[in-house]
């Protein structure tokens, strides 16, 4: 299996996916500080106390992030999945005497690690930086403890396997029509429910746990769909 | 008599209801060149991809080497080199790296691939990404990904399209020499009569999924001297059948 993917790796180009990494990152760093200065930037605003929280913060960091993530692991699938196996690029996939099953696993493995890595990674880096700041130079009223610490990590570790569900799902959905743009839909729409769901319920902390519960369901199924059809797929 | 590599019994395929292979047979001796002909549609590219577990038959069976092309297909695939449709490869890369990559997907590592390339006549491409190569060149790259692994079996569909006369005739030279110094077996679909004629030792020909005519090329020359070709684009449009 690791030698799939690193072979994975070497035919496809992962430069564009690192400088999007970069961007998304970069952009969510900004996105944290400005949503923490709001209060200083507007000290009228009616939701100020919400605002100065620690945990909202990072919750809505979070989720920001598992939708720009989930999107780009999308993408990502379009490249891997839906174009390997459409039209003639398909031949050459089926024409090398390995399992349909473990060549498809390799890449739905990738496309499902690449967003959860990167959003740890850019996560940590975002939290890490932040807490280094609000320590100097504090912008939130809130006090920073070892819980807030903790729930900013597991959230950020919940939301990354989020991330990768919300890839896996959208590329299953335009598996079946085998199509780019209906799995750039679909990873929108499935990010946008999933936004939704667990911003009304911000304060609610198991919602969170139960919707990974949810989608590492969906995800099961969806890779167990896409192996059969890949198993049963003629070129 | 020679071992039958390549074989099909009674093989159908059907789409949507509709059969573009009816009962085809056809059989190819070891360490022969097989032409199959027909005209666009007769069901040539179909037959490949059965044989090479691209498809699966609606009936019947395809053997390769002794193995069930659906039971068997890595097997059959390990080795087997194979040319169908329009090439694809990795644009980015260059063709000494879409063959080693070729080489490792096949569980082949360390192997030489310069020698292969020289001998398609396309030394010296270093690290130009294929995406900017002509047609010609990404057919010979083709073909040298077909051969690079070293295989026993062949299955090349219009493995001289988009070939310049001098890039034929080369092709010509090397499926000769894989044939008769290798030993392997090759089965070609090819519209340039002309070339079938010269290269191949049987010829078979579908016409409207049907295999109606199979025989030596030697026996068709020298019953149809001087209007071979005639007498096969005949046998392609009035789909004999064969006795």
């Amino acid at each position: 299996m690791n030698k799939l993917i690193s072979l994975e790796v070497k035919r496809n180009r992962l430069r564009p996916y690192y400088i999007a990494v970069l961007i998304g990152g970069f952009t969510l760093l900004a996105f944290h500080y400005f949503m923490a200065a709001i209060p200083l930037i507007d000290p009228t605003e009616a939701d100020i106390a919400m605002f100065s929280s620690y945990d909202f913060l990072f919750n809505l960091n979070h989720l920001v992030s598992m939708a720009i993530f989930g999107i780009l692991g999308a993408v990502m699938g379009t490249r891997f999945v839906i174009e390997e196996y459409s039209g003639a690029k398909a031949i050459l996939s089926f024409s090398y005497p390995i399992s349909r099953k473990k060549m498809m696993g390799a890449k739905l493995w990738l496309v499902f690690c690449y967003p959860v890595a990167a959003m740890l990674l850019c996560g940590l880096v975002i939290g890490s930086v932040f807490f280094v700041t609000e320590s100097l130079f504090p912008l939130c009223v809130d006090h920073l403890t070892r819980e807030t610490i903790g729930w900013a990590f597991l959230s950020l570790l919940c939301h990354s396997l989020l991330a990768g569900a919300v890839a896996l799902l959208a590329i299953w959905i335009g598996f079946l029509k085998k199509s780019i743009p209906v799995t750039i839909v679909a990873a929108v729409i499935t990010a946008t429910i999933l936004c939704q769901v667990l911003s009304s319920a911000f304060s609610f902390r198991p919602v969170l746990f139960i919707l990974l519960g949810v989608a590492a369901i969906l995800t099961m199924v969806a890779v167990r769909s896409m192996f059969y059809q890949v198993e049963s797929m003629e070129v | 008599m020679k071992e039958i590599v390549i074989s099909t019994d009674r093989i159908t395929k059907s789409f949507s209801g509709k059969e573009v292979l009816k009962d085809c047979w056809i059989s190819v001796e070891q360490g022969t060149v097989y032409g199959l002909l027909g005209k666009n549609g007769a069901g040539k590219t179909t037959m490949f991809k059965l044989l090479l577990g691209f498809l699966k038959p609606t009936a019947g069976t395809a053997t390769v080497l002794g193995m069930d092309s659906i039971k068997e297909n890595a097997k059959i695939l390990k080795h087997t080199g194979n040319l169908i449709e329009t090439p694809v490869f990795y644009e980015h890369l260059s063709a000494t790296d879409n063959l080693l990559l070729h080489l490792a997907y096949m569980g082949l590592e360390n192997m030489e691939v310069e020698p292969v390339l020289e001998r398609v006549g396309l030394p010296d491409t270093g690290t130009q990404p294929v995406r900017e190569f002509s047609l010609g060149m990404r057919q010979r790259l083709a073909i040298a990904r077909a051969i690079v692994h070293n295989p026993e079996v062949l299955i090349l569909d219009e493995p001289v399209n988009g070939l310049d006369p001098v890039g034929i005739k080369q092709m010509r030279v090397l499926f000769r020499h894989l044939v008769d110094q290798d030993g392997i077996t090759i089965l070609l679909s090819s519209h340039l009569l002309s070339e079938v004629q010269q290269v191949t030792d049987r010829i078979g020909v579908i016409a409207d999924g049907r295999l109606v005519l199979e025989e030596d090329t030697e026996e068709i020359r020298r019953n149809h001297p001087g209007d071979m070709e005639d007498y096969l684009i005949g046998v392609m449009e009035r789909g004999q059948l064969h006795e």
